[in-house]
């Protein structure tokens, strides 16, 4: 018997030193914790504090170290008027996500609901608001009763309505199609023939002024026209958000329907820059960039890159022929030849240095002819006394005239009797 | 000095105001070419002048510095040339004649007062006073309607200047019409942001007028 007992006391002592054991590594509030925060959230909402209220309150009604937590509906009942109140008041201020967060302190799981909907769509265009909604969506169901017993009690009838979800698992479909929309708006055939003529009328002659006015108002009217400063870089990442909606989601059609569209459009792009445009070494540039996004094969991307590569050498070559030396520059850099790049730009200015050569050697002679008048001390003595004397007889003539001036100006003002 | 300088602008601006306008002076009837000789408070300035219908060449010769001015009213803009440099410089006649002698007949009144003889033509002669009593003058205008002389006065107080314009060696005939139209090998001035091709205001019209008339 005596055995006996000892054995259940030992049981219970060591019962009771696993609970101590327990409670000492558990990581949330002690319910010392909890009476603190809430007697502390009262003294706020007392002193019209509200914010601060709402959110001790919030941390009182939550998971204490020891089961029963005797504040958790008290404090519940005084966060739901609290989150209702500033929720509002933040929603009308336009303070989406203060809103949601006053609502969600508050209890008031519905109206978060709905906000967070409207900061989901807000957000519609990062392919990471559907994993955000998606989450927050999935936390309603399952342990979120239980955790949040003390609140649904204050505020009864919650149910998540399956609208939202319904609304978020279509995301990545219409994320898809929106991101299409707006690739095409960017990719505008008129913006690239228009393009390709303006780097073709770009002067050679940078001496050539009246070109250059011409070229620079071009210039001018272009930009003026053609607000997106790169709009091939605006369709780019369109495309690129079009692939990751793509791979957002669990639906495996969709990723692999989005992926090939994705990658026909691209191709597309591509081919149309490099058939139909390729008048600017830029839009080859582009060309390569439409590949790179796809990130397939590094072997295919490869063989694509070269073959841009190989056809800007080619029209660099022609451009180089035709001394079109700016030109030829840029393919050869698009073509990765930058010594070919810079012995273009090289011979450019030399040129221009050849057509001014005529001017500068007439400056120079002239100024030898200066150097060597005003290096003889007693010719620019010579020269001053001829410049003083006519500025003085130029002064003489110029006080005699306005004289003149005036005596003659009295005589016509008596004739027309002003 | 500028204010005196724009009651001779504005003068010059009513005489020579089209025949459209009700109260102007009539525009020549002919084409002409001429000498020309100005006088002003800053010397004495010696030119040539070439007309035809809409459309006038003024060289101006000022102590070596040659200037040309087209001025073409069928379009509506001129030309300043500088030949020294071969650059021109555009100028708007319609924004310049909006923006300064647009009530020039509101505030000029003209009178004819006889007939002379000018430089072996016949010619009318025409009193024009500035209401407000700023300036006035005489203008010669032969049967053609030629403005063979100008002899205006501009005050303002007690400052008071006089220009004489005189045409002399007068040849009535066709011009030729290269005379009226912008070189092909003159550049066009660099614009500057403040330092337009246009002339702004009045600031432009008496900037003109400071160039024509003065060297101060």
């Amino acid at each position: 018997m005596s055995s006996r007992l000892s054995s259940t006391a030992v049981l219970l002592v060591g019962t009771l030193l696993l609970i101590g054991r327990a409670q000492a590594d558990c990581a949330g509030d002690t319910l010392a914790d909890k009476k603190r925060i809430y007697e502390r959230a009262l003294a706020s909402e007392r002193a019209g504090k509200k914010e601060d209220a709402l959110r001790g309150y919030r941390v009182a009604e939550g998971y204490a170290c020891e089961p029963n937590n005797p504040y958790e509906d008290d404090a519940a009942k005084r966060a739901a008027p609290l989150g209702l109140e500033l929720g509002a008041a933040a929603e009308k201020n336009g303070n989406l996500r203060r809103a949601f967060e006053a609502y969600e302190d508050g209890g008031q799981f519905v109206l978060a609901d709905r906000v967070f909907m409207m900061l989901t769509r807000a957000e519609q265009e990062q392919p990471n608001s559907y994993q955000t909604a998606l989450e927050h969506y999935r936390n309603r169901e399952g342990a979120f009763s239980s955790n949040n017993a003390a609140a649904l009690k204050a505020v009864p009838g919650y149910k998540l309505d399956p609208k939202y979800m319904a609304e978020v698992l279509a995301m990545p479909a219409k994320g898809v199609e929106h991101a299409l929309d707006r690739e095409r708006s960017a990719w505008n055939e008129q913006y690239l023939r228009e393009y390709v003529q303006l780097i073709q009328s770009r002067p050679d002659d940078v001496l050539d002024t009246d070109a250059m006015q011409r070229f620079g108002a071009s210039q001018q009217a272009f930009a003026q026209k053609w607000r997106d400063a790169d709009p091939l870089k605006t369709s780019r990442r369109a495309l690129d958000s079009m692939k990751m909606w793509g791979m957002t989601g669990s639906d495996a059609k969709h990723h692999q329907t989005t992926q090939a569209r994705f990658e026909q459009l691209v191709e597309q792009r591509a081919t149309s820059l490099r058939t139909k445009f390729y008048g600017a070494p830029k839009l080859l540039e582009d060309a390569m960039d439409y590949y790179r996004t796809v990130n397939s094969e590094q072997a295919q991307l490869e063989g694509q890159l070269r073959a841009i590569r190989s056809q800007a050498l080619q029209l660099a070559n022609q451009a180089n022929d035709k001394q079109r030396y700016l030109l030829a520059s840029e393919y050869y850099n698009v073509a990765g030849e930058s010594a070919k790049a810079e012995a273009a730009r090289a011979r450019q200015q030399q040129l221009a240095m050849q057509k001014m050569q005529p001017a500068m050697d007439e400056a120079r002679k002239q100024a030898e002819e200066l150097h060597k008048q005003f290096g003889d001390p007693a010719q620019v003595a010579a020269m001053r006394q001829q410049a003083e004397a006519a500025r003085k007889s130029l002064q003489q003539q110029q006080q005699q005239a306005q004289k003149r001036n005036k005596q003659s100006a009295e005589e016509l003002e008596k004739e027309l009797g002003l | 000095m500028f204010k005196r300088l724009s009651v001779l602008a504005l003068l010059c601006t009513a005489a020579f105001a089209s025949q459209s306008h009700a109260d102007g002076l009539p525009a020549p009837t002919v084409s002409y070419s001429a000498d020309r000789v100005m006088e002003t408070e800053a010397g004495t300035f010696d030119g040539k002048v070439y007309f035809s219908q809409d459309k006038e060449r003024l060289e101006m010769n000022a102590r070596g510095m040659q200037s040309v001015m087209i001025l073409r009213r069928d379009q509506q803009l001129g030309w300043m040339l500088m030949p020294s440099q071969r650059m021109y410089q555009k100028l708007d006649l319609a924004r310049a004649q909006q923006q300064t002698g647009s009530q020039s007949a509101d505030t000029v009144t003209i009178e004819q007062v006889g007939a002379e003889t000018i430089e072996g033509h016949d010619a009318t002669k025409y009193k024009m006073l500035m209401k407000d009593g700023s300036g006035g003058g005489f203008i010669w205008i032969t049967q053609d309607d030629i403005p063979v002389k100008m002899d205006f006065l501009g005050k303002n107080g007690r400052d008071k200047t006089r220009m004489t314009v005189t045409l002399t060696n007068l040849t009535i005939g066709e011009q030729d019409p290269t005379l009226f139209e912008l070189p092909g090998d003159y550049k066009a001035m660099p614009s500057f942001p403040g330092f337009g091709g246009q002339p702004s205001g009045k600031n432009g019209l008496l900037g003109a007028a400071k160039g024509l008339f003065s060297r101060n």
